[in-house]
């Protein structure tokens, strides 16, 4: 709809509406995340399925009991999944967005418009934050649950749903973090290379004595909070100062990163 | 009836034609033209600066490479203003520090009055944008990239609807609209280019190489979008190689080398006849007619200039213009030499580019 003058009034990020509509209608015509979905969707539903074959005590009634080790199995099945796969495909999608619109000109022509620049990196990393949670979390566990209600007793809907929570935090944090790297390095190869290397090099951490308070704060711990909430009944602090302190982390990047994109050359 | 059949046998677009004897295609032209001109209503109410680019000793350095050395610019507010300059002499530079796309490393830069870097996002919508080679998402069609830039625009009148409908027409792209531009041929790239900087209804209107991908019809259809533009009152900067386009529209010219303006004027200035050269072009053989006009009290000097079939051009230096305007053909045709035509020389732009080039090269 148009806005006449007279209702038309400074916005604090102008253009980011519209930007955050150009990155989602993107997000819906890219085979790509649709290929992500099904492919998540369709190991989520085999976790549920082989839980199921595996039960070897079939009761009476409808949905089956399973046994605490078989369900913990299940909800580590779907953490593990959408934590570790789902990192590797938010990376993958994300990958190119800066860069892809840097070499063809298409962020300078948008720059040139009634926008900012910080419009424009937030509706990107906002933009693949949604895309990620709907795609790589939301609609997958969805399903995956649906199954899980239908066909099991005493599935612990609580801790699923913070445990998806910590999910999502992962998904935006990596977005956030992913496109704020397409500021400073302008091609794919060592956006890609940093983002993997700082997702999964903090796996190490465990093994060197000197740096396990680390594990309290790193992002890259975020799948196994979330696995912790899923799977265990006992309350651990990380699981809580993890994403807290991944939002930090993410909120203090991107805020660096647009801080250079004010001032870089399109 | 005449006229409909004109326009259909000599453009792609009927409506296109601006060709002021064809009221009908003006009249069309006109129409499409005024949802998106509305920088001519602006003017009546808010106080605009008579000049709509200047530009002070701007200069930009990558690191030991100053690609602008000092340049001084220009342009009236209305006016067609060609920019023009060989590869590398800055063009570009200067375009992406008037866009905010780039920093100066010193100097200023002002659109209509307003220094540049007190553009805040919002007071971009004054100006248009069409880069050297346009690329947009290849996913969205012709009219959505035009809906995307027209929604970026919520301080314009008119409905983003409207203002697409008649940007298509008028850039004669309404048959792909509908066509991812993936697809796009670089001329129809150019076009949508033209369109989507007309969305924000700008008030000038920075185009860099705008008819560098089209061909002969397409070059004059732009050409008569940039006179159409400057009749609603605005501002058109075109940067371009193709000094030809420049000689027919531009009112102004700057020409850049090696990062410094190195001429600048309207183009009635720069063109203006040079008094004391004359043209004579007469059908050959005109033997001793060299001999004969060098004779003449007034001629100071002749010089053959290059010969065509059946034909001799020469062009005589004379001392008394007024007089040599009447005496110069009653001498030729005395002399039964057959005259096709005897005027004053004018200045081409192609020669006051290389002559300014070369200057520049050597100062």
């Amino acid at each position: 709809m148009a806005t006449t003058p007279s209702r038309a009034r400074a916005s604090a990020l102008p253009g980011f509406s519209v930007l955050l509509d150009k990155e989602l209608l993107e997000a819906r015509r890219s085979k790509r995340m649709l290929v992500f979905l099904l492919a998540m969707t369709a190991c989520l539903v085999l976790v549920a399925t082989v839980g199921y074959l595996r039960i070897e005590h079939f009761g009476a009634a409808g949905r089956h009991q399973v046994s605490g080790n078989g369900m913990d199995t299940m909800l580590g099945s779907w953490t593990a999944l959408v934590g570790f796969l789902g990192s590797l495909m938010v990376i993958a999608s994300t990958v190119d967005a800066m860069s892809r619109e840097r070499s063809l000109g298409i962020s300078a022509w948008i720059v040139t418009k009634p926008v900012s620049r910080l419009s424009y990196l937030g509706a990107k990393a906002v933009a693949h934050s949604l895309i990620a949670i709907a795609m790589l979390v939301a609609l997958p566990t969805a399903i995956w649950l649906a199954m899980m209600l239908a066909l099991f007793q005493d599935v612990p809907l609580g801790r699923i749903a913070v445990a998806a929570l910590i999910l999502c935090v992962e998904m935006g944090f990596l977005s956030f973090f992913i496109v704020a790297l397409g500021v400073p390095f302008r091609s794919v190869p060592p956006i890609a290379m940093i983002g993997l290397g700082v997702w999964f090099l903090p796996n190490f951490v465990p093994a060197i004595e000197s740096l396990r308070w680390s594990y309290h704060l790193l992002p890259s711990y975020l799948p196994l909070a979330a696995l912790s909430v899923a799977v265990a009944d006992d309350t651990r602090a990380f699981m809580y100062t993890v994403p807290l302190a991944s939002i930090g982390i993410a909120a203090a990047l991107f805020a660096a990163a647009v801080v250079m994109f004010e001032r870089q050359e399109l | 009836m005449h006229r409909e059949r004109h326009c259909e046998r000599t453009l792609r677009a009927p409506r296109l034609c601006g060709e002021p004897r064809h009221a009908l295609c003006t009249e069309e032209l006109v129409a499409a033209l005024a949802a998106l001109a509305l920088a001519a209503d602006r003017a009546d109410s808010d106080p605009v600066s008579d000049t709509a680019i200047r530009c002070e000793q701007l200069t930009k350095s990558y690191g030991a490479v100053r690609a602008l050395d000092g340049v001084d610019l220009s342009m009236p507010a209305g006016s067609i203003f060609g920019f023009l300059g060989p590869n590398g002499s800055g063009k570009t530079t200067t375009i992406k520090i008037l866009l905010g796309l780039a920093q100066p490393t010193s100097g200023r830069c002002s659109i209509s009055g307003v220094p540049v870097e007190q553009y805040h996002a919002e007071s971009r919508s004054e100006v248009g944008y069409l880069a050297q080679d346009p690329s947009y998402p290849r996913w969205m069609t012709g009219r959505e990239v035009l809906h995307f830039v027209g929604r970026l625009y919520p301080r314009a009148a008119t409905p983003v609807a409207d203002r697409a409908r008649e940007a298509l027409h008028l850039v004669d792209l309404e048959g792909a609209a509908d066509r991812a531009c993936g697809g796009y041929s670089a001329g129809m790239r150019q076009r949508l280019g033209i369109a989507q900087a007309l969305m924000g209804e700008p008030r000038l209107v920075v185009l860099d190489e705008p008819s560098s991908s089209l061909d002969p019809i397409g070059r004059r259809d732009v050409l008569a979008i940039l006179r159409t533009l400057r009749e609603r009152g605005i501002s058109v900067f075109y940067s371009t190689h193709i000094l030809d386009d420049v000689e027919r529209v531009a009112d102004y010219i700057a020409i850049m080398n090696a990062g410094r303006v190195v001429r600048e004027g309207s183009m009635r200035e720069l063109m203006s006849a040079d008094e004391g050269r004359f043209r004579v072009t007469v059908e050959a053989p005109a033997n001793g007619l060299v001999q004969l006009l060098e004779a003449l009290p007034f001629v100071s000097r002749v010089e053959a200039d290059a010969p065509a079939d059946d034909r001799i051009a020469l062009l005589v230096d004379v001392s008394d213009a007024a007089h040599a305007k009447r005496a110069l053909p009653r001498a030729i045709v005395d002399a039964d030499v057959v005259l096709i035509g005897c005027a004053p020389e004018r200045s081409r732009l192609e020669d006051i580019f290389m002559e300014s080039v070369a200057d520049g090269d050597n100062a």
